[in-house]
């Protein structure tokens, strides 16, 4: 080691941070190197100095304002009153409650249109006449989401979930046939523009999808889900054009069954909500959110969750606070929320066209991905800008391991994601 | 936690993080902007933004590397927005008059008041010629004891990069204070 290289290491022997080879080549060096030694004694006296500097103690005391701390922080409490470990235990159970009474698919309506009331079901929330092309734009973004939101609940389904559970998914997914929304797409489609092509592609694939996801109700839907909503719904890359939807997915068991008519209108229109404060208390939150009033809607979710801590609801509830926080870009308080979440289950994600299952997704920071084909995302591949769309400082990108997993069991084995999130450079600090 | 009381809106739990965390930050402030009143201010402002939003910290973050990242960007929009350089205290008057001999930092002891003080003068001087950049890293880790991890955290940027800024600010203000002693010594032996 010539004295050049033994002083550029200084800093780094100093604080004990070189590696052993490193570390032992220097201290040879020092040992046979009067001039180095002398400079490394002097700089070593020099920076035990600094090291000790300490300012005067006098400090001005803090004059505080006259409210209370916090006190006009609009931002909602921290979730530190709950233990994690209890919510995800509560929710492992709950959810897999609440999904089999999941009997509302409700959409929100557009901004442009008069207010509905809350809980109620727009069935004919892709039907329209003469529709705008931007209310046309933001219909069929709805229908992804919508889409999205039931792959992702089919995939949520315990596989011994009963015939009741699937059926109420299934007629989830009738009701979002395209039919409507073709005939609305081809009256629109001059004005469309590039956006044309990508929403014929998503109409025509839709009722394979349909058809796959039916399948996976019936069947073992594992294996093909991830595939079926990646090439299927991914791949449209309507998220990347079209605005986030304002889809709500609201639950309570009411007793009604959806195998009859009559009753399957009642569980659809929302007539049956409001029965007891604990649904109210949801659904009030719930309106916020529809009426786009997010950082309100979010500060009622926190409430509700912290007044029902037992209720089924809380999981949807944790859900669509986050949903709210990611909404106004609130990136932080949206994974704090969505940290709390936990399925029970491997969660299966759908790469860039699901902004909150993703979040979901890095608050875990891992996740099994199910099923054997997984061509998207090639292994050892690296990602980044997932989160363009997300409007906070948020980057992610993931590395895939092939890892096989179950394979000894009979259950087809899988692989494994590993993933890391990163932010972008100064931007956590800048944003404070 | 001190600051999860706080977010409760617990008044003493404030009062706790000021005594334990200000003379820190102010230190820290004062080596970075370069003006003791600023550096006041500035502390006071900090802790200001903590009393009105203490919801804006993450808990599951480490407070100290917060709030040490919220001063930082405190002093940065300063430096930034008052467009003023970086002044350095002491600079003019007795502080052109290297009085400090090389045996008086081989023998230097915190207690030593005539010492330490033309030490805190002529590192306020150095630091006043580090680079923005430099100079945080060399007060987060040299002077407040950091570790290169939280220094990290506070800056927003690798570990790496950490060690290796450092490394330069060291050497940077290394060579500047062997060349004040040279001229300390030689005036000595006049």
């Amino acid at each position: 080691m010539d004295c050049q290289t033994a002083r550029d290491h200084f800093s780094r022997y100093l604080d004990r941070r070189l590696l052993p080879d490193a570390r032992s080549a220097l201290d040879a060096h020092l040992g046979g190197c009067a001039a180095c030694q002398q400079e490394w004694k002097l700089y070593g006296r020099v920076f035990a100095a600094v090291s000790e500097l300490t300012e005067e103690p006098e400090l001005r005391s803090f004059v505080a304002p006259r409210e209370a701390p916090g006190e006009l922080d609009r931002r909602p409490a921290p979730i530190t009153s709950i233990s994690w470990r209890r919510v995800r235990a509560a929710s492992a159970v709950v959810v897999l409650l609440a999904i089999s009474h999941v009997i509302v698919f409700e959409f929100a309506r557009g901004i442009d249109e008069s207010p509905g009331s809350v809980g109620e079901f727009r069935a004919d929330a892709f039907r329209g006449a003469g529709l705008a092309p931007a209310t046309f734009k933001r219909r069929l973004s709805d229908h992804v989401d919508a889409t999205n939101l039931l792959a992702r609940q089919i995939a949520y389904l315990p596989d011994d979930a009963s015939d009741e559970a699937k059926g109420i998914v299934e007629a989830q997914l009738q009701a979002l046939d395209t039919r409507d929304l073709k005939v609305d797409f081809e009256r629109n489609e001059p004005q469309l523009g590039v956006l044309a092509g990508t929403a014929r592609l998503y109409l025509d694939s839709w009722h394979q999808l349909a058809a796959g996801l039916k399948d996976d109700l019936k069947f073992s839907k594992a294996p093909t889900l991830v595939v079926t909503m990646r090439d299927r719904v991914t791949n449209s890359k309507l998220v990347h054009v079209l605005r986030p939807a304002r889809v709500v997915l609201a639950s309570e068991p009411t007793g009604l069954s959806w195998r009859e008519p009559a009753q399957a209108t009642r569980l659809f229109s929302g007539e049956n909500f409001g029965v007891s404060p604990v649904v109210r208390s949801y659904l009030a939150a719930h309106e916020k959110l529809l009426q786009a009033d997010y950082l309100d809607a979010a500060r009622a979710f926190e409430g509700f969750s912290q007044r029902y801590p037992g209720s089924r609801l809380l999981p949807l509830s944790r859900y669509l606070q986050a949903e709210s926080y990611r909404r106004v870009g609130l990136a932080d308080h949206a994974l704090r929320v969505a940290s709390q979440l936990s399925f029970g289950r491997p969660a299966p994600v759908i790469l860039n066209n699901d902004p909150l299952g993703t979040l979901v997704f890095v608050a875990r920071r891992s996740v099994q991905l199910v099923g054997f084909a997984n061509d998207a995302v090639m292994p050892g591949t690296e990602t980044r800008g997932m989160f363009q769309s997300f409007a906070a400082p948020v980057s992610l990108q993931w590395t895939v391991e092939m890892r096989e997993f179950g394979m000894s069991h009979g259950r087809g084995g899988g692989i494994r994601m590993v993933v890391r999130t990163t932010r972008r450079p100064g931007a956590q600090q800048r944003q404070r | 936690m001190l600051m999860v009381r706080l977010m409760d809106g617990d008044r003493d739990a404030f009062d706790g993080l000021f005594e334990r965390y200000s003379g820190r930050l102010r230190s820290f402030m004062f080596r970075f902007v370069g003006d003791r009143e600023v550096a006041e201010d500035l502390t006071q402002e900090v802790f200001l933004k903590l009393y009105r939003k203490p919801r804006s910290f993450d808990p599951r973050g480490r407070f100290i590397t917060w709030i040490f990242a919220v001063a930082r960007n405190a002093c940065i929009d300063w430096l930034r927005l008052r467009k003023l350089p970086v002044v350095p205290v002491g600079a003019g008057g007795d502080g052109d008059d290297p009085t400090l001999e090389p045996a008086a930092l081989a023998a230097y002891a915190p207690n030593e008041t005539a010492v330490h003080h033309e030490l805190q003068k002529r590192m306020q001087e150095v630091l006043g010629r580090l680079s923005d950049k430099l100079r945080e890293v060399f007060v987060l880790c040299a002077v407040q004891g950091m570790s290169y991890e939280d220094a990290a955290t506070v800056i927003g940027c690798p570990v790496k990069t950490v060690s290796s800024r450092l490394s330069r600010a060291r050497d940077q203000f290394f060579q500047s204070f062997k060349k004040y002693l040279d001229a300390s010594r030689r005036r000595g032996g006049q």
